[in-house]
């Protein structure tokens, strides 16, 4: 509001935080008294007031049904790959990768993507356009979005690392599985809906894996 | 604690206990008001949607560290207020704002009681539309700090919490939201 008389100035500035009860007890003393006695910051207050009544009254939509799904279906997914069995899926897939690609940073990929699906993005919703690429969905924002509230934990014990296997005993499948979730990752990074959109490498990597285990 | 707040709480420790039902109710009582907020964040119904799920997911994949403490809510919002600033950061993101459908409608009742007439619920849709008008021509942190304060009824410590800044910053903002919109609103008032 434009042109606060002089007397008022002092207050005006706190009439928010009276109606958001966040003023100390004696300065709430204060901006009442004043208000009490000032038709303009009466006036005033009742229009900040009007603000959080229209506020309150906007849409509350029901969230899409689908986006429910979504979230229930990936957290039933989180919750049925338990500990035990990614534990025993790393030490295979570390052996095999490098081999594979010659390359070490493959290795943290694919275990990128079986020990870490946790930290990524959302499932885009089905008969959506496609979500476009979110800087927010990197491995890094994400960490920045979750607050530090509940306090970090110490890290998952990771298995020890088991040596790496000769070509001779990578399988040309396991090869091109590899290079293929290689290509995936692009720079270091896949995305879930990437590796939903790729199922096909996910049920072979089942595959090798059970062969492997079995 | 407020006995809501102790619920979410109770729920938030059986989540980290492995009690998926948990999960399920903290979605059904967050989901419908972090969608509104975010809707407000991001003007894009799509989005805010894309970024329920993907605070409920962060939710539940910080389970394990969850320690009662903090109102719950407080800690879902400033996942969420986080995840929008992030979002609209973005350099390619459109300023898209779609009107919200019919499952958005609050409802000709809302701003006036039930036997209003048929003015009284035009103007209170005049209304409401002017203030999303405003709302979206504010800036983020204003319009996050206004709606965590007014709306979602987070102490200024906790939107400083939510928008890593100081409790003085969340005053300033809220006050400057509030009165732009009370500005606004008024001077429709005095024009019509």
């Amino acid at each position: 509001m434009n042109g606060i008389p002089s007397s008022c100035a002092p207050f005006d500035a706190d009439l928010s935080a009276l109606l958001d009860g966040e003023l100390t007890p004696d300065r709430e003393r204060e901006v009442r008294a004043h208000v009490a006695e000032c038709g303009r910051c009466a006036g005033r207050l009742d229009q900040l007031r009007a603000v959080d009544e229209v506020l309150g009254a906007l849409a509350a939509a029901p969230v899409a049904p689908e986006v429910g799904a979504a979230v229930r279906d990936r957290v039933r997914r989180e919750a049925g790959r338990t500990a035990p069995r990614r534990r025993r899926r790393a030490p295979r897939l570390r052996r095999w990768v490098p081999a594979a690609v010659g390359a070490v940073a493959a290795a943290g990929l694919v275990a990128l993507v079986l020990l870490d699906l946790r930290s990524e993005g959302p499932v885009p919703m089905a008969a959506r356009e496609p979500v476009p690429e979110r800087a927010g969905s990197e491995p890094s924002r994400i960490a920045e979005a979750v607050p530090p509230h509940p306090a970090p934990g110490p890290d998952a014990g990771a298995p020890a690392p088991a040596p790496p296997p000769t070509l001779d005993e990578v399988s040309d499948e396991e090869i091109e599985l590899a290079l293929a979730l290689e290509h995936l990752g692009g720079e270091g990074e896949i995305r879930e809906w990437e590796l939903i959109e790729n199922l096909d490498l996910l049920e072979k990597l089942e595959a090798l894996e059970a062969r492997g285990s079995g | 604690m407020e006995r809501r707040e102790e619920e979410d709480v109770g729920l938030m420790l059986a989540l980290r206990g492995g009690d998926l039902d948990a999960f399920e109710a903290l979605y059904r009582r967050w989901s419908g008001p972090l969608a509104r907020y975010l809707e407000r964040m991001l003007r894009d119904r799509a989005s805010a949607e894309d970024l329920v799920q993907e605070a409920f997911l962060r939710v539940y994949g910080a389970r394990e560290r969850y320690q009662p403490g903090a109102r719950f809510s407080t800690w879902l919002y400033t996942i969420a207020t986080r995840l929008a600033l992030n979002e609209l950061r973005r350099p390619s993101r459109r300023a898209v704002h779609r009107e919200t459908g019919a499952d958005g409608d609050p409802g000709p009742g809302a701003l006036v009681g039930p036997e209003a007439g048929i003015d009284e619920v035009v103007d209170a849709r005049r209304t409401r539309a002017r203030v999303e008008e405003i709302l979206a021509k504010l800036p983020e942190r204003q319009r996050a700090a206004l709606w965590l304060a007014a709306v979602e009824g987070l102490s200024y410590a906790e939107v400083a919490e939510a928008l890593e800044t100081t409790e003085k910053s969340v005053k300033a903002l809220v006050h400057r939201a509030r009165s732009a919109l009370a500005d606004h609103l008024a001077r429709k008032r005095s024009v019509a």
